[in-house]
Order: C-alpha cells, then sequence, then structure tokens
C-alpha cells in the first residue's frame, strides 16, 4: 500500500570469523610442511620398496616358471624310468621268486634227511657217540645211554675220549694220523664210579665192542664217531658154542659107523677086516661100532632047529 | 660377591636367552643382503613354526588391513610386503625373550618389550621421514637395546632386585645404579652379548648408547644418536617401561642438532608412533 514505511529486513548475524594469530598460523604452516617433508620422504621409500618388492616377486616367479619346467621335463622322463624300473623290478622279483621256492626246495630236501638221519641216530640199536674235534662228547644217542646207565647232561660236554679208562694207549695217535680203532673191552662200571666219571645206573661189567672213527669234511677234522655194541650176550653165546662144539667133538671121536664095501663070505658070513683077517659079523661089528648082539632064533630057524631037536635020538 | 660381566655373558651365551640367536641373525643377514629374496625369508621364518604362526596371526590382523586372509608366508610377503614381514618375523622373534611377566618395583618383562617396539618404531620413523633411509638397523637396535635388563633379571636376581629397589629409594638412573651394584650397566651386556652372538658389527658397536650415545664411533653416530633419541622420546611419553630418568636434555638437544631433526618432527612422529603402538595393542602384539 502507498504511504506505508518499508519493512525492515532481518539480517541474521554471522558469527566473528575467528582470526588466528601469526605465531599460531605459522605454526600450523611448519607442522604441515614437516607432515609434507614426513609423507614425500615415506612415500618415496614406500614405492621404492614396492618396486623392489616387486621385481623381488617377478625373481621368485622366473624362479617358479623354472622350476616347473624342469619339472615337466623330469615328469616327462619320470614314466619312463618307472616304467623301466618296473619291469628290471618284476625280473628281479621272479628271479627272486625262483630263489625262494629252490631254496624252499632245498630246506624241505635237507630236512627231511637231517630228519632222515635224526631217527637213524635216535634209533639205532647201536650205541653212537660224537665227540668234535677236541675229543669232548657232542652228543650220544639212546641205545649209548642204556649200555652205559647214563644220563645224557652228565656226560655232553663233559666227558673226553681220553677219559676212558680202557681206551687202548695209542688209539688216540691213531685216530689223530686218520686211522680207524676197533677194540674189545670188559667194561667196569665200578671203575668209572670210582673215578667218578659220570653217574651210572649199571653195576658190575659188560662186554663191549668198540669203534672209533674221525669225522672228516675234507681235509677238515670235524671229530670222532664212536660205535658201541653191547656184546655181553653175543660173548656168551659163542663162549657156550665153543664148548658144546668141544664136546661134539669128543663125542665125534668117540662115534664109531661102518661104511664103504664090506668082503663077506657068502657061506659062513665071515667079514674079512682091514688086516686080512676073517671075523664073525657079530665080532666086526661090535669091533666098529657100539652096537652089541643079543642072540636068538628067527621063526624059520627056530622051527628048522626045533625039527632037528625032535628028530634026534 | 657379583658375577663379573664375561661370567654373566658366559652363563647368558648357553642359555635359553640364546635360542632367538640363530634366527635373529640370519633375519639380519637377508635384512642387509641385497641379494635375498622372499623364497629365503619364507624359508627362514617356516623354520620355527611358533614364529610361522605369530607372523601369519599378526600378518591377517587389522594392523595390516588386509582384506584378504593370508595362509602362507609367501602370502603375506606378496601381500603386506617384503619389508613388513621381515620386521614382523625379527620382532616376534625377539619377543620369546620378554614372555616371563614378573612385575617387581615397577618392571615387568612385558613393558620392557612394548617399551622395545615404540623405541624401533620410533627409530625407524626418524629414518624414514627424516633421512628417507629404510631404518632396517635401527629397527633391530630397538628391540634389543634392553636385553641387557633381560640378562640381568634372569641371571643375577638378587642383584637386579637390588638395583631396583635402590633405583626407587635414590630415585637415580638406572645405569648409574647398576654401575654402583655390579660394576657395569645393561649397556655393557647387551653389547658384549651380541658381539658373542657374532651379530653384525652395526649391531654390536651401537647397543650400548642407548642412554649415553656421546662415545659412540663416528661412523655409527647418527644410528647411536637416533637411537637416543627414540628412546628418550618414548620414555618421555610413557610408552612402555620408563626406569625413573633423569631428564638430561642437554644431551638429547645435542642429538637433536647433531642428526638435525627438529624436536616439532619428533614429537609429530611420536604422536604416530602413539597411534601405532595402540593399534598394535588392540590386534594383540603385547
Amino acid at each position: 500500500m502507498a504511504g506505508s514505511k518499508p519493512k525492515k529486513r532481518k539480517t541474521t548475524r554471522r558469527a566473528p570469523v575467528k582470526r588466528e594469530s601469526i605465531p599460531r598460523l605459522k605454526a600450523r604452516v611448519e607442522d604441515l610442511s614437516i607432515r609434507l617433508k614426513h609423507l614425500a620422504n615415506d612415500n618415496a621409500l614406500k614405492n621404492q620398496e614396492q618396486q623392489a618388492s616387486i621385481l623381488k616377486y617377478f625373481d621368485v616367479l622366473s624362479e617358479v616358471r623354472r622350476k616347473n619346467t624342469e619339472l615337466e621335463e623330469l615328469k616327462k622322463t619320470l614314466e619312463q624310468r618307472v616304467m623301466d624300473r618296473t619291469t628290471l623290478l618284476g625280473a628281479a622279483n621272479q628271479r627272486l621268486e625262483n630263489e625262494i621256492l629252490v631254496r624252499s626246495h632245498t630246506e624241505n630236501l635237507l630236512r627231511r634227511e637231517e630228519e632222515k638221519f635224526r631217527r637213524i641216530f635216535d634209533q639205532s640199536p647201536i650205541g653212537i657217540e660224537l665227540f668234535n674235534d677236541e675229543g669232548l662228547m657232542v652228543d650220544l644217542n639212546q641205545a649209548c645211554l642204556d649200555i652205559f646207565g647214563a644220563r645224557k647232561e652228565y656226560v655232553v660236554g663233559r666227558f673226553r675220549l681220553e677219559d676212558d679208562p680202557q681206551l687202548p694207549k695209542n688209539a688216540l695217535h691213531k685216530l689223530k694220523s686218520g686211522g680207524i680203532v676197533k677194540y674189545d673191552q670188559t667194561f667196569d662200571f665200578d671203575l668209572v664210579r670210582r673215578k667218578g666219571l659220570y653217574p651210572s645206573t649199571r653195576n658190575g661189567t659188560c662186554e663191549l665192542a668198540v669203534t672209533i672213527s674221525p669225522l672228516r669234511s675234507g681235509n677238515q677234522q670235524l671229530g670222532f664217531l664212536v660205535l658201541v655194541q653191547d656184546v655181553t650176550e653175543q660173548k656168551k653165546n659163542a663162549t657156550e658154542r665153543e664148548r658144546l662144539l668141544n664136546e661134539v667133538q669128543q663125542a665125534l671121536t668117540q662115534v664109531k659107523a661102518l661104511s664103504g664095501l664090506l668082503p663077506i663070505c657068502a657061506s659062513c658070513k665071515k667079514i674079512r677086516d682091514d688086516k686080512g683077517y676073517w671075523n664073525q659079523v657079530e665080532q666086526y661089528i661090535s669091533r666098529h661100532t657100539s652096537a652089541t648082539f643079543t642072540h636068538g632064533f628067527c621063526p624059520e630057524c627056530a622051527k628048522k632047529k626045533l625039527q632037528e631037536v625032535n628028530a634026534a635020538p | 660377591m657379583s658375577q663379573t660381566l664375561e661370567e654373566v655373558i658366559r652363563v647368558a651365551a648357553h642359555s635359553d636367552i640364546s635360542s632367538i640367536q640363530n634366527i635373529v641373525s640370519r633375519i639380519m643377514e637377508v635384512i642387509q643382503s641385497p641379494k635375498s629374496n622372499a623364497i629365503d625369508l619364507k624359508n627362514l621364518i617356516e623354520i620355527d613354526p611358533p614364529l610361522a604362526s605369530r607372523v601369519l596371526k599378526l600378518a591377517n590382523s587389522a594392523y595390516y588391513g588386509m582384506k584378504r586372509r593370508m595362509g602362507e608366508i609367501l602370502d603375506a610377503i606378496v601381500c603386506i610386503g617384503f619389508e613388513a614381514v621381515k620386521e614382523l618375523a625379527l620382532s616376534q622373534k625377539v619377543c620369546e625373550l620378554f614372555h616371563k611377566d614378573v612385575l617387581m618395583h615397577g618392571y615387568s618383562r612385558s613393558a620392557i618389550w612394548m617399551h622395545s617396539i615404540c623405541v624401533a618404531q620410533c627409530g625407524k620413523m626418524i629414518y624414514r621421514r627424516e633421512f628417507r633411509l629404510p631404518g632396517d638397523d635401527i629397527y633391530t637396535l630397538g628391540l634389543l637395546h634392553d636385553l641387557g635388563i633381560i640378562v640381568e633379571d634372569q641371571f643375577l636376581r638378587k642383584e637386579f632386585t637390588q638395583i631396583l629397589e635402590r633405583r626407587k629409594k635414590e630415585k637415580k638412573d638406572l645405569i648409574e645404579t647398576e654401575m654402583a651394584v655390579l660394576g657395569y650397566c645393561h649397556e655393557d651386556i647387551a653389547r658384549r652379548l651380541t658381539e658373542e652372538w657374532h651379530f653384525p658389527d652395526v649391531l654390536c658397536k651401537t647397543i650400548g648408547y642407548a642412554e649415553r650415545p656421546r662415545p659412540a664411533p663416528e661412523e655409527y653416530s647418527r644410528l647411536a644418536k637416533t637411537l637416543y633419541l627414540s628412546n628418550y622420546a618414548c620414555r618421555k611419553a610413557r610408552l612402555g617401561y620408563n626406569e625413573c630418568h633423569r631428564e638430561t636434555d642437554e644431551v638429547y638437544y645435542e642429538c637433536l642438532k647433531a642428526v638435525d631433526i627438529k624436536e616439532k618432527s619428533l614429537s609429530l612422529i611420536m604422536v604416530d608412533v602413539d597411534k601405532t603402538v595402540r593399534q598394535m595393542q588392540r590386534d594383540g602384539w603385547f
């Protein structure tokens, strides 16, 4: 409307501008310039380090690439090498298997042979003793233990060849020269006991036939083999047999026997002896045999003699 | 009567403390050799399975901010970087010395470890941001500079307790109290032990100057002074173990001037060190 007073414009009061003091501004500028310098130096170093890191990283990458290439090359040859090795190993395995089979077979054979000989050794009725090359007993069989009435633990590893009190004098020398020693002995158990050689369950004596021979392998002396047989019964039988033989022989000398052609008279039946004399039959037979006579009549002669007696006046 | 320095070194050199020697030496070889590559570092870490698993665990932590999960050391090297993995491996191996944690007169091994990490990080940042150098040596020095205290704690228990009590009571420097009780200090122990372990010269000759940078040889002067500055700044910021320490500002400013660093620069660096250490704490480094 005309004539009205113009409106006063409302003005907002602005905050007064803070004026920093110059020293403070200078200090802030100094701070900023120091910070800028620090930032510049740090960044410069970081750039250098980053570049160096990148270079190092590329070095590593090149190294890795080179190693990978080498690895690839190696892989290519590896398969072939593996195949070659596998073939070789296969052949080696086959050879090994064959060897194992042969060995197994041989071992079985050896075991069977060993068992066989062990059975022979253990079950032999003849006593067998084994001594090593120093003359020390290393084994003996049951037959031997029975002969001597001994126990294994008292003789194996303890008894020596030379301990036998009845071993012939030059036996050892002969054995060491490779010879065989054979002898018979009357084994005295009481002597063994007295000498304290080993405990024995037997007493008295027995007759033994002993054979000792060296055991060799090529030129090497392995030990000694002793065979012992109890021949007491045989000896007894032999003695008895001899006695009987003597008796028979004696009897035989007394036995009179007739043999050959005897000249006899066709008429009187006298027999001519070696000296040319004619002997009565009874005489001749009694002289040459152990037979004797007892006289009688046969039926025909009895009938004839009776007729004669009856006919006599 | 306390053992002589040589006796202590002889005992420490044959103890479980020396178990870290082999791996740490080899990591340092990798660090120093320009020809070393990722495979060398990976093989080195993998021969120590507990170390490898700790390195992987921390490589996957939020500290490195990787989205991708790393299952192998080589992955970690590719993703977070060769330098980062080197540092991780070194710090985790040295960390094994600081496992036992006994609180005694303000001292604990975990506090020393935290302090060592902070000094290492600070030293590295100084080298990178001020000198534009990688800072591998200063990092290693930072981790190992208080090794001598671990040796005293383990092999001179009675004397160490006495030192801590006396230091607290008399409010003196740790080194001063050590010299009074033992006749030598933890820096002498660290120097002799690293020599015994045949660590690189640069390490042996500089490790003894964390508290006293002045007599360091000229060729290692920057390293020694940076170590001192890092040590001093971390103590001032109370990061980790903080033995009662007389402020030697004179030496501090001398070192700043010698290496041409402004105090402001160092304080800005310490802000980042603090942030980094907090992140590490959250990620289970301590």
